[in-house]
Protein backbone atom coordinates (compact mmCIF):
# COMPACT_ATOMS: atom_id res chain seq x y z
CA UNK A 1 0.00 0.00 0.00
CA UNK A 2 1.67 3.76 -0.91
CA UNK A 3 1.70 5.82 2.00
CA UNK A 4 0.56 8.63 -0.29
CA UNK A 5 -2.50 8.46 -2.70
CA UNK A 6 -3.96 11.10 -4.54
CA UNK A 7 -7.17 9.88 -6.48
CA UNK A 8 -8.60 11.78 -9.30
CA UNK A 9 -8.16 15.27 -7.60
CA UNK A 10 -10.00 18.49 -8.97
CA UNK A 11 -10.04 21.78 -8.13
CA UNK A 12 -10.70 24.87 -9.71
CA UNK A 13 -10.98 28.60 -8.75
CA UNK A 14 -13.31 30.52 -10.55
CA UNK A 15 -13.50 29.41 -14.04
CA UNK A 16 -9.76 28.42 -14.03
CA UNK A 17 -9.35 24.31 -13.63
CA UNK A 18 -6.32 24.29 -11.30
CA UNK A 19 -6.12 20.63 -11.45
CA UNK A 20 -8.04 18.01 -13.46
CA UNK A 21 -8.66 14.18 -11.90
CA UNK A 22 -4.92 14.30 -10.98
CA UNK A 23 -3.65 11.41 -9.49
CA UNK A 24 -0.48 9.40 -8.38
CA UNK A 25 1.11 7.05 -5.31
CA UNK A 26 3.95 7.87 -3.54
CA UNK A 27 5.56 4.37 -2.55
CA UNK A 28 6.88 4.29 1.35
CA UNK A 29 10.68 4.96 1.56
CA UNK A 30 10.64 7.46 -1.57
CA UNK A 31 11.51 10.38 -3.16
CA UNK A 32 8.78 11.29 -5.68
CA UNK A 33 8.62 14.79 -8.15
CA UNK A 34 6.53 16.60 -8.73
CA UNK A 35 7.31 18.66 -11.78
CA UNK A 36 5.47 21.11 -14.50
CA UNK A 37 5.49 24.84 -15.44
CA UNK A 38 4.94 27.78 -13.77
CA UNK A 39 1.12 27.32 -12.86
CA UNK A 40 0.86 23.60 -13.54
CA UNK A 41 -0.81 23.06 -10.16
CA UNK A 42 2.12 22.04 -8.10
CA UNK A 43 1.81 23.59 -5.33
CA UNK A 44 -2.27 23.36 -4.99
CA UNK A 45 -1.43 19.95 -4.65
CA UNK A 46 0.33 20.05 -1.57
CA UNK A 47 -2.50 23.08 -0.12
CA UNK A 48 -4.61 20.15 -0.47
CA UNK A 49 -2.94 18.15 1.18
CA UNK A 50 -2.20 20.27 4.03
CA UNK A 51 -6.09 20.46 3.95
CA UNK A 52 -5.72 24.44 3.28
CA UNK A 53 -7.48 23.88 0.03
CA UNK A 54 -10.51 21.82 -0.19
CA UNK A 55 -10.73 19.44 -3.33
CA UNK A 56 -14.03 20.23 -5.78
CA UNK A 57 -13.50 15.81 -6.48
CA UNK A 58 -11.46 13.28 -5.40
CA UNK A 59 -9.97 11.63 -2.49
CA UNK A 60 -6.45 11.41 -0.94
CA UNK A 61 -5.59 8.67 1.51
CA UNK A 62 -2.59 9.12 3.73
CA UNK A 63 -0.72 6.10 5.50
CA UNK A 64 -4.41 4.32 5.69
CA UNK A 65 -6.72 7.50 6.57
CA UNK A 66 -8.86 9.37 4.09
CA UNK A 67 -7.29 12.88 4.83
CA UNK A 68 -9.32 14.22 1.85
CA UNK A 69 -11.77 16.64 4.36
CA UNK A 70 -9.21 17.46 7.45
CA UNK A 71 -8.71 20.15 9.00
CA UNK A 72 -4.89 21.54 8.50
CA UNK A 73 -3.66 20.71 12.00
CA UNK A 74 -5.29 16.98 11.79
CA UNK A 75 -3.23 16.41 9.16
CA UNK A 76 0.33 17.36 10.72
CA UNK A 77 -0.72 15.61 13.19
CA UNK A 78 -1.29 12.41 11.03
CA UNK A 79 2.63 12.81 9.93
CA UNK A 80 2.80 15.14 6.92
CA UNK A 81 5.13 17.87 7.47
CA UNK A 82 5.94 20.96 4.60
CA UNK A 83 7.98 23.77 3.34
CA UNK A 84 6.70 26.66 1.48
CA UNK A 85 7.75 28.03 -1.98
CA UNK A 86 8.05 31.45 -0.81
CA UNK A 87 9.11 31.11 3.15
CA UNK A 88 7.14 30.51 5.97
CA UNK A 89 8.88 30.94 8.96
CA UNK A 90 8.07 32.71 11.87
CA UNK A 91 10.27 35.48 11.10
CA UNK A 92 10.66 37.61 14.70
CA UNK A 93 11.80 34.26 16.60
CA UNK A 94 14.96 32.83 16.69
CA UNK A 95 16.15 29.34 15.16
CA UNK A 96 15.82 27.34 17.97
CA UNK A 97 12.16 28.72 18.69
CA UNK A 98 11.10 27.79 15.24
CA UNK A 99 11.66 24.17 15.62
CA UNK A 100 10.22 24.20 18.78
CA UNK A 101 6.90 25.06 17.56
CA UNK A 102 7.48 22.18 14.81
CA UNK A 103 7.54 19.87 17.96
CA UNK A 104 4.15 20.78 18.97
CA UNK A 105 1.82 17.91 18.10
CA UNK A 106 4.83 16.08 20.46
CA UNK A 107 4.47 18.68 23.62
CA UNK A 108 1.65 18.35 25.75
CA UNK A 109 2.06 21.15 28.05
CA UNK A 110 -0.98 23.76 28.36
CA UNK A 111 -1.77 27.22 29.98
CA UNK A 112 -1.79 25.90 33.29
CA UNK A 113 0.55 23.35 33.45
CA UNK A 114 3.49 25.72 31.28
CA UNK A 115 2.30 28.88 33.63
CA UNK A 116 3.15 26.52 36.32
CA UNK A 117 6.02 25.43 35.19
CA UNK A 118 5.22 21.95 36.76
CA UNK A 119 8.31 19.66 37.01
CA UNK A 120 7.04 17.54 33.50
CA UNK A 121 6.76 20.73 31.76
CA UNK A 122 10.51 21.54 32.09
CA UNK A 123 11.85 17.95 31.90
CA UNK A 124 9.90 18.49 28.56
CA UNK A 125 11.38 21.74 27.40
CA UNK A 126 14.84 20.63 28.36
CA UNK A 127 14.18 17.60 25.82
CA UNK A 128 12.42 19.45 23.45
CA UNK A 129 15.67 21.40 23.09
CA UNK A 130 17.97 18.14 22.84
CA UNK A 131 16.02 17.34 20.26
CA UNK A 132 16.41 20.49 18.35
CA UNK A 133 20.12 20.05 18.69
CA UNK A 134 20.07 16.95 17.03
CA UNK A 135 18.06 18.35 14.22
CA UNK A 136 20.75 21.46 14.03
CA UNK A 137 23.54 18.53 13.87
CA UNK A 138 21.95 17.10 11.12
CA UNK A 139 21.28 20.25 9.05
CA UNK A 140 24.92 21.74 10.13
CA UNK A 141 22.55 24.62 11.86
CA UNK A 142 24.08 24.70 15.61
CA UNK A 143 26.27 28.07 14.65
CA UNK A 144 22.51 29.78 14.04
CA UNK A 145 20.31 28.35 17.13
CA UNK A 146 19.98 31.58 18.53
CA UNK A 147 19.48 34.19 15.69
CA UNK A 148 16.93 35.64 14.80
CA UNK A 149 15.31 34.23 11.66
CA UNK A 150 14.91 37.44 10.04
CA UNK A 151 18.98 38.29 10.40
CA UNK A 152 19.74 34.98 8.40
CA UNK A 153 20.63 34.99 4.50
CA UNK A 154 17.94 32.98 2.15
CA UNK A 155 19.81 29.67 1.91
CA UNK A 156 20.14 29.18 5.86
CA UNK A 157 16.21 30.12 6.21
CA UNK A 158 15.51 27.27 3.65
CA UNK A 159 17.14 25.24 5.56
CA UNK A 160 15.60 26.53 8.77
CA UNK A 161 12.60 25.58 7.43
CA UNK A 162 13.45 21.83 6.34
CA UNK A 163 14.43 22.31 10.59
CA UNK A 164 11.05 23.11 11.62
CA UNK A 165 9.41 20.30 9.15
CA UNK A 166 11.49 17.53 10.42
CA UNK A 167 11.18 18.34 14.17
CA UNK A 168 7.54 17.31 13.49
CA UNK A 169 9.36 13.95 13.02
CA UNK A 170 7.06 13.52 10.05
CA UNK A 171 6.37 10.60 8.12
CA UNK A 172 6.03 12.62 4.96
CA UNK A 173 7.83 15.59 3.81
CA UNK A 174 6.78 18.32 1.22
CA UNK A 175 9.20 20.11 0.00
CA UNK A 176 8.45 22.78 -2.27
CA UNK A 177 10.81 24.41 -4.61
CA UNK A 178 13.38 24.00 -1.75
CA UNK A 179 16.51 24.89 -4.40
CA UNK A 180 14.83 27.72 -5.44
CA UNK A 181 16.64 31.08 -5.12
CA UNK A 182 20.39 28.72 -3.63
CA UNK A 183 23.26 29.06 -5.25
CA UNK A 184 24.94 25.72 -6.97
CA UNK A 185 26.84 24.97 -3.71
CA UNK A 186 23.93 25.29 -1.77
CA UNK A 187 22.57 23.62 -4.03
CA UNK A 188 24.61 20.88 -3.89
CA UNK A 189 24.35 20.72 -0.16
CA UNK A 190 20.68 20.54 -0.24
CA UNK A 191 20.46 17.40 -2.51
CA UNK A 192 22.55 15.65 0.31
CA UNK A 193 20.46 16.28 2.92
CA UNK A 194 17.19 15.53 1.11
CA UNK A 195 18.83 11.93 0.05
CA UNK A 196 20.19 11.59 3.81
CA UNK A 197 16.39 12.65 5.11
CA UNK A 198 15.09 10.14 3.08
CA UNK A 199 18.00 7.29 3.84
CA UNK A 200 19.10 8.47 7.52
CA UNK A 201 15.87 9.42 8.91
CA UNK A 202 13.40 7.19 6.44
CA UNK A 203 11.14 9.87 5.72
CA UNK A 204 9.02 9.99 2.64
CA UNK A 205 10.07 12.59 0.17
CA UNK A 206 7.05 14.72 -2.18
CA UNK A 207 9.64 17.11 -3.93
CA UNK A 208 8.34 19.82 -5.95
CA UNK A 209 11.10 21.36 -8.02
CA UNK A 210 12.11 23.25 -11.18
CA UNK A 211 15.53 22.60 -11.00
CA UNK A 212 16.34 19.59 -12.83
CA UNK A 213 19.43 18.51 -12.34
CA UNK A 214 18.40 18.27 -8.56
CA UNK A 215 14.94 16.34 -9.80
CA UNK A 216 16.71 13.48 -12.09
CA UNK A 217 19.76 13.23 -9.69
CA UNK A 218 17.22 12.62 -6.52
CA UNK A 219 14.06 11.51 -7.39
CA UNK A 220 12.80 7.63 -7.47
CA UNK A 221 9.77 8.57 -9.21
CA UNK A 222 8.53 11.87 -11.03
CA UNK A 223 4.94 13.23 -12.03
CA UNK A 224 4.78 15.48 -14.51
CA UNK A 225 1.85 18.07 -14.43
CA UNK A 226 0.44 20.83 -17.08
CA UNK A 227 -2.06 22.98 -16.82
CA UNK A 228 -3.41 20.85 -14.07
CA UNK A 229 -3.47 17.72 -15.80
CA UNK A 230 -0.89 14.81 -15.11
CA UNK A 231 0.76 14.09 -18.77
CA UNK A 232 3.35 11.58 -17.75
CA UNK A 233 4.79 9.57 -14.66
CA UNK A 234 7.90 7.50 -14.36
CA UNK A 235 11.43 6.97 -13.73
CA UNK A 236 13.64 10.06 -14.44
CA UNK A 237 14.84 8.01 -17.60
CA UNK A 238 11.45 7.66 -18.58
CA UNK A 239 10.83 11.05 -18.13
CA UNK A 240 13.34 12.48 -19.54
CA UNK A 241 12.62 10.57 -22.95
CA UNK A 242 8.85 10.90 -22.90
CA UNK A 243 7.74 13.25 -26.00
CA UNK A 244 4.60 15.27 -23.96
CA UNK A 245 7.24 16.72 -21.13
CA UNK A 246 9.84 18.14 -23.54
CA UNK A 247 6.77 19.81 -25.59
CA UNK A 248 5.45 20.82 -22.43
CA UNK A 249 8.38 22.75 -21.27
CA UNK A 250 8.72 24.80 -24.14
CA UNK A 251 12.18 24.40 -25.31
CA UNK A 252 13.18 23.88 -21.72
CA UNK A 253 16.25 21.67 -22.12
CA UNK A 254 15.11 19.12 -19.66
CA UNK A 255 18.52 16.88 -19.08
CA UNK A 256 20.62 15.42 -16.65
CA UNK A 257 23.18 18.22 -15.88
CA UNK B 1 29.73 35.52 35.18
CA UNK B 2 28.47 33.86 38.18
CA UNK B 3 29.35 36.96 40.06
CA UNK B 4 26.89 38.87 37.72
CA UNK B 5 24.04 36.41 38.51
CA UNK B 6 24.33 36.41 42.25
CA UNK B 7 24.76 39.87 41.54
CA UNK B 8 21.73 40.59 39.60
CA UNK B 9 19.78 37.93 42.05
CA UNK B 10 20.80 39.58 44.91
CA UNK B 11 19.53 43.04 43.33
CA UNK B 12 16.40 41.44 43.13
CA UNK B 13 15.62 39.99 46.50
CA UNK B 14 16.92 43.21 47.69
CA UNK B 15 14.35 45.41 45.44
CA UNK B 16 11.39 42.81 46.04
CA UNK B 17 12.45 43.19 49.86
CA UNK B 18 12.35 47.29 49.38
CA UNK B 19 9.02 47.11 47.34
CA UNK B 20 6.89 45.07 50.24
CA UNK B 21 8.61 47.85 53.37
CA UNK B 22 7.28 50.60 50.91
CA UNK B 23 4.07 50.98 52.62
CA UNK B 24 5.86 51.98 55.43
CA UNK B 25 7.33 54.84 54.34
CA UNK B 26 4.78 56.44 51.18
CA UNK B 27 1.74 58.42 51.24
CA UNK B 28 -1.19 56.99 50.90
CA UNK B 29 -1.77 58.56 47.52
CA UNK B 30 1.43 57.00 46.11
CA UNK B 31 0.80 53.07 47.64
CA UNK B 32 -2.78 54.38 45.69
CA UNK B 33 -0.91 54.96 42.60
CA UNK B 34 1.42 51.87 42.93
CA UNK B 35 -1.87 49.70 43.17
CA UNK B 36 -3.41 51.04 39.97
CA UNK B 37 0.10 50.56 38.10
CA UNK B 38 -0.05 46.76 39.43
CA UNK B 39 -3.71 46.40 37.96
CA UNK B 40 -3.17 47.82 34.69
CA UNK B 41 0.17 46.25 34.41
CA UNK B 42 -1.70 42.84 34.51
CA UNK B 43 -4.71 44.87 31.60
CA UNK B 44 -1.69 45.01 29.60
CA UNK B 45 -0.47 41.93 30.22
CA UNK B 46 -3.83 40.65 29.16
CA UNK B 47 -4.16 42.64 26.18
CA UNK B 48 -1.05 41.87 25.18
CA UNK B 49 -1.18 38.14 24.97
CA UNK B 50 -3.90 38.29 22.71
CA UNK B 51 -2.60 41.89 20.20
CA UNK B 52 1.03 41.66 20.73
CA UNK B 53 1.23 37.54 20.76
CA UNK B 54 -1.09 36.07 18.97
CA UNK B 55 -2.01 39.19 16.63
CA UNK B 56 -5.65 39.82 16.74
CA UNK B 57 -6.69 42.96 18.13
CA UNK B 58 -8.77 44.00 20.93
CA UNK B 59 -10.35 47.24 20.80
CA UNK B 60 -13.05 46.67 23.73
CA UNK B 61 -10.59 45.19 26.51
CA UNK B 62 -12.63 48.04 29.24
CA UNK B 63 -15.27 45.54 29.23
CA UNK B 64 -13.86 42.58 30.10
CA UNK B 65 -12.46 44.86 33.16
CA UNK B 66 -16.17 46.21 33.83
CA UNK B 67 -17.26 42.38 33.66
CA UNK B 68 -14.76 41.15 36.01
CA UNK B 69 -15.03 44.56 38.07
CA UNK B 70 -19.37 44.22 38.73
CA UNK B 71 -18.83 40.61 38.96
CA UNK B 72 -16.84 41.01 42.03
CA UNK B 73 -18.38 43.36 43.68
CA UNK B 74 -21.58 41.96 42.94
CA UNK B 75 -20.19 38.92 44.41
CA UNK B 76 -18.54 40.55 47.63
CA UNK B 77 -21.69 42.52 48.35
CA UNK B 78 -23.78 39.37 47.92
CA UNK B 79 -21.49 36.61 49.81
CA UNK B 80 -18.59 39.10 51.55
CA UNK B 81 -17.49 36.21 53.92
CA UNK B 82 -16.25 34.43 50.69
CA UNK B 83 -12.31 34.88 50.37
CA UNK B 84 -11.37 37.50 48.22
CA UNK B 85 -8.90 35.15 46.70
CA UNK B 86 -12.09 32.85 45.45
CA UNK B 87 -14.15 36.16 44.70
CA UNK B 88 -11.02 37.38 42.32
CA UNK B 89 -11.08 33.60 40.96
CA UNK B 90 -14.54 33.24 40.01
CA UNK B 91 -14.57 37.18 38.49
CA UNK B 92 -11.80 36.34 36.46
CA UNK B 93 -13.04 32.92 35.35
CA UNK B 94 -16.32 33.85 34.16
CA UNK B 95 -14.56 37.15 32.25
CA UNK B 96 -12.34 34.37 30.85
CA UNK B 97 -15.18 32.55 29.75
CA UNK B 98 -17.04 35.43 28.10
CA UNK B 99 -13.71 35.97 26.26
CA UNK B 100 -13.32 32.47 25.18
CA UNK B 101 -16.91 32.83 23.26
CA UNK B 102 -16.17 36.57 22.25
CA UNK B 103 -13.04 34.49 20.83
CA UNK B 104 -15.78 32.50 18.53
CA UNK B 105 -16.58 35.32 15.87
CA UNK B 106 -13.38 36.41 15.98
CA UNK B 107 -12.27 33.57 13.96
CA UNK B 108 -13.68 34.05 11.24
CA UNK B 109 -12.69 37.94 10.77
CA UNK B 110 -10.24 39.97 10.24
CA UNK B 111 -7.95 43.35 10.85
CA UNK B 112 -10.54 45.99 10.70
CA UNK B 113 -13.76 43.93 11.42
CA UNK B 114 -12.23 42.73 14.81
CA UNK B 115 -11.90 45.83 15.73
CA UNK B 116 -15.46 46.31 15.26
CA UNK B 117 -16.71 43.39 16.47
CA UNK B 118 -14.63 43.99 19.86
CA UNK B 119 -15.48 48.14 20.34
CA UNK B 120 -19.22 46.99 19.76
CA UNK B 121 -18.65 44.23 22.76
CA UNK B 122 -17.17 46.93 25.02
CA UNK B 123 -20.23 49.40 24.46
CA UNK B 124 -22.46 46.26 24.52
CA UNK B 125 -21.13 45.30 28.41
CA UNK B 126 -21.39 49.40 29.73
CA UNK B 127 -24.65 49.69 28.49
CA UNK B 128 -26.15 46.30 29.90
CA UNK B 129 -24.34 47.62 33.27
CA UNK B 130 -25.81 50.53 32.68
CA UNK B 131 -29.85 48.78 32.02
CA UNK B 132 -29.33 46.16 34.63
CA UNK B 133 -29.66 48.26 37.23
CA UNK B 134 -31.42 46.00 39.32
CA UNK B 135 -28.50 44.12 39.55
CA UNK B 136 -25.68 46.72 39.03
CA UNK B 137 -27.42 50.18 40.22
CA UNK B 138 -26.72 51.17 36.75
CA UNK B 139 -26.39 54.92 36.18
CA UNK B 140 -25.77 55.64 40.32
CA UNK B 141 -22.83 53.29 40.14
CA UNK B 142 -21.72 50.60 42.75
CA UNK B 143 -20.52 50.77 46.22
CA UNK B 144 -17.78 47.81 46.43
CA UNK B 145 -18.16 46.38 49.98
CA UNK B 146 -14.22 45.86 51.60
CA UNK B 147 -12.87 42.61 50.80
CA UNK B 148 -12.35 39.85 53.77
CA UNK B 149 -9.68 37.41 54.43
CA UNK B 150 -10.36 35.68 57.40
CA UNK B 151 -11.40 38.58 59.68
CA UNK B 152 -8.87 40.78 58.20
CA UNK B 153 -10.26 43.74 56.49
CA UNK B 154 -8.70 45.28 53.10
CA UNK B 155 -9.98 48.60 54.27
CA UNK B 156 -7.22 50.84 52.95
CA UNK B 157 -4.57 51.34 49.85
CA UNK B 158 -1.74 49.95 52.03
CA UNK B 159 -4.25 46.54 53.06
CA UNK B 160 -4.72 46.14 49.23
CA UNK B 161 -1.12 46.72 48.42
CA UNK B 162 -0.18 43.05 50.10
CA UNK B 163 -3.42 41.80 48.13
CA UNK B 164 -3.12 43.87 44.81
CA UNK B 165 0.72 43.46 44.55
CA UNK B 166 1.09 39.62 45.31
CA UNK B 167 -1.23 38.65 42.77
CA UNK B 168 0.25 40.78 39.91
CA UNK B 169 3.44 39.50 40.76
CA UNK B 170 2.27 36.17 41.08
CA UNK B 171 0.50 36.41 37.61
CA UNK B 172 3.06 38.09 35.94
CA UNK B 173 5.06 35.30 36.40
CA UNK B 174 3.00 32.87 34.94
CA UNK B 175 2.27 34.93 32.17
CA UNK B 176 6.33 34.69 31.45
CA UNK B 177 6.24 31.02 31.55
CA UNK B 178 2.85 30.74 29.67
CA UNK B 179 4.82 32.61 26.80
CA UNK B 180 7.92 30.92 26.81
CA UNK B 181 6.60 27.14 26.93
CA UNK B 182 4.65 25.54 24.01
CA UNK B 183 1.04 27.61 24.65
CA UNK B 184 3.12 31.10 24.14
CA UNK B 185 4.84 29.73 21.13
CA UNK B 186 1.48 29.14 19.34
CA UNK B 187 0.50 32.39 19.90
CA UNK B 188 3.63 33.73 18.49
CA UNK B 189 3.65 31.27 15.96
CA UNK B 190 -0.47 32.05 14.49
CA UNK B 191 0.88 35.75 15.26
CA UNK B 192 3.65 35.35 12.84
CA UNK B 193 2.24 32.83 10.10
CA UNK B 194 -1.25 31.54 10.05
CA UNK B 195 -0.20 29.20 7.59
CA UNK B 196 3.06 27.48 8.70
CA UNK B 197 1.36 27.98 12.50
CA UNK B 198 -1.45 25.27 10.87
CA UNK B 199 0.41 22.88 8.67
CA UNK B 200 3.09 22.13 11.90
CA UNK B 201 -0.32 21.16 13.86
CA UNK B 202 -1.64 24.01 15.46
CA UNK B 203 -5.46 24.54 16.31
CA UNK B 204 -6.23 28.20 15.12
CA UNK B 205 -9.58 28.09 16.30
CA UNK B 206 -8.60 26.38 19.71
CA UNK B 207 -4.90 28.72 20.14
CA UNK B 208 -7.10 32.12 19.40
CA UNK B 209 -10.13 31.51 20.75
CA UNK B 210 -7.70 30.39 24.01
CA UNK B 211 -6.23 33.62 23.91
CA UNK B 212 -8.98 35.88 23.92
CA UNK B 213 -9.94 33.57 26.98
CA UNK B 214 -6.79 34.16 28.88
CA UNK B 215 -6.40 37.63 28.20
CA UNK B 216 -10.04 38.30 29.24
CA UNK B 217 -9.29 36.20 32.35
CA UNK B 218 -6.21 38.17 33.03
CA UNK B 219 -8.18 41.43 32.64
CA UNK B 220 -11.13 40.38 35.04
CA UNK B 221 -8.93 39.55 37.76
CA UNK B 222 -7.43 43.10 37.26
CA UNK B 223 -10.93 44.34 37.28
CA UNK B 224 -12.08 42.27 40.46
CA UNK B 225 -8.65 44.59 41.86
CA UNK B 226 -9.95 47.98 40.22
CA UNK B 227 -13.08 47.23 42.22
CA UNK B 228 -11.45 46.76 45.51
CA UNK B 229 -9.28 49.61 45.01
CA UNK B 230 -11.36 52.13 43.81
CA UNK B 231 -14.37 51.09 46.40
CA UNK B 232 -16.99 52.44 43.64
CA UNK B 233 -17.38 51.92 40.26
CA UNK B 234 -19.71 53.07 37.59
CA UNK B 235 -20.36 52.13 33.63
CA UNK B 236 -18.42 55.36 32.83
CA UNK B 237 -15.08 53.49 34.50
CA UNK B 238 -15.05 51.75 31.52
CA UNK B 239 -15.95 53.77 28.69
CA UNK B 240 -14.18 52.84 24.65
CA UNK B 241 -11.85 55.95 25.61
CA UNK B 242 -10.40 53.47 28.33
CA UNK B 243 -10.19 50.65 25.67
CA UNK B 244 -7.84 52.64 23.72
CA UNK B 245 -5.61 54.21 26.59
CA UNK B 246 -5.05 50.05 27.15
CA UNK B 247 -4.10 49.38 23.35
CA UNK B 248 -1.91 52.42 24.09
CA UNK B 249 -0.41 51.23 26.86
CA UNK B 250 1.13 47.87 25.06
CA UNK B 251 2.37 49.92 21.87
CA UNK B 252 4.14 52.49 23.64
CA UNK B 253 5.14 49.37 26.27
CA UNK B 254 5.87 46.98 23.86
CA UNK B 255 3.88 45.05 22.14
CA UNK B 256 4.78 40.83 22.50
CA UNK B 257 6.41 41.53 25.59
CA UNK B 258 5.80 41.08 29.19
CA UNK B 259 7.82 43.64 30.40
CA UNK B 260 6.73 46.10 27.73
CA UNK B 261 3.40 45.80 28.85
CA UNK B 262 4.47 46.59 33.04
CA UNK B 263 6.55 49.58 31.48
CA UNK B 264 3.31 50.64 29.21
CA UNK B 265 0.98 50.78 32.36
CA UNK B 266 2.97 52.52 34.50
CA UNK B 267 4.00 55.29 32.23
CA UNK B 268 0.00 55.78 31.31
CA UNK B 269 -0.72 55.54 34.73
CA UNK B 270 1.50 57.73 35.95
CA UNK B 271 1.01 60.47 33.16
CA UNK B 272 -2.61 60.20 33.74
CA UNK B 273 -2.26 60.82 37.39
CA UNK B 274 0.29 63.53 36.97
CA UNK B 275 -2.01 65.38 34.36
CA UNK B 276 -5.49 64.35 35.81
CA UNK B 277 -6.31 68.20 36.39
CA UNK B 278 -5.66 68.29 32.46
CA UNK B 279 -7.73 65.36 30.72
CA UNK B 280 -7.89 67.13 27.44
CA UNK B 281 -3.86 67.26 27.27
CA UNK B 282 -3.84 63.77 28.60
CA UNK B 283 -5.87 62.36 25.60
CA UNK B 284 -3.95 64.55 23.21
CA UNK B 285 -0.51 63.10 24.54
CA UNK B 286 -2.24 59.63 24.44
CA UNK B 287 -2.82 59.82 21.22
CA UNK B 288 0.16 61.25 20.11
CA UNK B 289 2.23 58.98 21.63
CA UNK B 290 0.44 55.91 20.46
CA UNK B 291 1.33 57.42 16.53
CA UNK B 292 4.64 58.16 17.37
CA UNK B 293 5.60 54.87 18.62
CA UNK B 294 3.36 52.45 16.35
CA UNK B 295 5.68 54.76 12.60
CA UNK B 296 9.14 54.72 14.72
CA UNK B 297 9.28 52.39 17.39
CA UNK B 298 7.24 49.54 16.74
CA UNK B 299 8.83 47.23 19.24
CA UNK B 300 7.82 50.07 21.94
CA UNK B 301 10.05 50.85 24.83
CA UNK B 302 10.77 47.49 25.64
CA UNK B 303 12.43 46.99 22.32
CA UNK B 304 14.77 50.01 22.53
CA UNK B 305 15.65 48.41 25.84
CA UNK B 306 16.62 45.18 24.30
CA UNK B 307 18.41 46.99 21.06
CA UNK B 308 20.23 48.26 23.63
CA UNK B 309 21.11 45.18 25.49
CA UNK B 310 21.65 43.50 22.80
CA UNK B 311 24.49 47.22 21.05
CA UNK B 312 25.26 48.34 24.26
CA UNK B 313 28.54 48.43 25.90
CA UNK B 314 29.15 44.70 26.88
CA UNK B 315 27.74 43.35 23.66
CA UNK B 316 27.86 39.41 23.53
CA UNK B 317 27.11 37.21 21.46
CA UNK B 318 23.76 35.21 22.90
CA UNK B 319 24.34 31.96 23.28
N1 LIG C 1 -5.90 30.57 -3.92
C1 LIG C 1 -5.95 30.66 -5.27
N2 LIG C 1 -6.86 31.46 -5.86
C2 LIG C 1 -6.93 31.57 -7.21
N3 LIG C 1 -6.11 30.92 -8.04
C3 LIG C 1 -5.17 30.12 -7.53
C4 LIG C 1 -5.04 29.95 -6.12
N4 LIG C 1 -4.01 29.09 -5.88
C5 LIG C 1 -3.54 28.75 -7.09
N5 LIG C 1 -4.22 29.36 -8.09
C6 LIG C 1 -4.00 29.18 -9.51
O1 LIG C 1 -3.90 27.82 -9.79
C7 LIG C 1 -2.92 27.58 -10.75
C8 LIG C 1 -1.89 26.61 -10.19
O2 LIG C 1 -1.14 27.29 -9.20
P1 LIG C 1 0.03 26.62 -8.38
O3 LIG C 1 0.49 27.60 -7.40
O4 LIG C 1 -0.40 25.31 -7.89
O5 LIG C 1 1.14 26.42 -9.52
P2 LIG C 1 2.58 25.80 -9.39
O6 LIG C 1 2.63 24.61 -10.23
O7 LIG C 1 2.96 25.65 -7.97
O8 LIG C 1 3.41 26.95 -10.08
P3 LIG C 1 4.86 27.55 -9.71
O9 LIG C 1 5.84 26.67 -10.35
O10 LIG C 1 4.84 28.91 -10.34
O11 LIG C 1 4.97 27.58 -8.24
C9 LIG C 1 -2.32 28.92 -11.13
O12 LIG C 1 -2.92 29.37 -12.30
C10 LIG C 1 -2.68 29.80 -9.96
O13 LIG C 1 -2.82 31.12 -10.36
MG1 LIG D 1 4.26 26.53 -6.72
Amino acid sequence: MPLLSVAKLSIHFGGLAALINCSFDVEQGKIFSLIGPNGAGKTTVFNIINGIYKADRGKILFDGTDITHLAPHNVARLGVARTFQNIELFSKMTVLENVLVGQHIHLCSGILSGGLLLGRVRAEEKLAREEANNIFDFLGLTDYRSHLVSDLPHGIQTRVEMARALAAKPKILLLDEPAGGLNPQETQVLMQLIERIRSDLKITVLLVEHDMAVVMGLSDRICVLHFGQKIAEGSPGEIQKHPRVTEAYLGETVEHA
Amino acid sequence: MSVQVKGTKLFLVMAAVLFFISPLFLSRYAIYVLNLFAIYALVAIGLNLVMGYTGLISAGHAGFLAIGAYSTAILTSVAGWLSPLIILHVAGLLTGLIGFGLGIPILRLKGIYIVMVTLAFGVVITEIILQWSSLTHGDDGFRVPRAVLGGFVFDSDKKLFFLIQPITIVMTLIARNIVQTRVGRAFRAIEQSEIASETMGIDLAKYKTKAFGLSAFYTGIAGGLFAYAMTYISPDSFNMGVSIDFIAMIVIGGMGSILGSIIGAVILTGIQHALSELPKVQTLIFGIALIVFMIFMPKGISGLIMDWKQGGPNRKQSQ
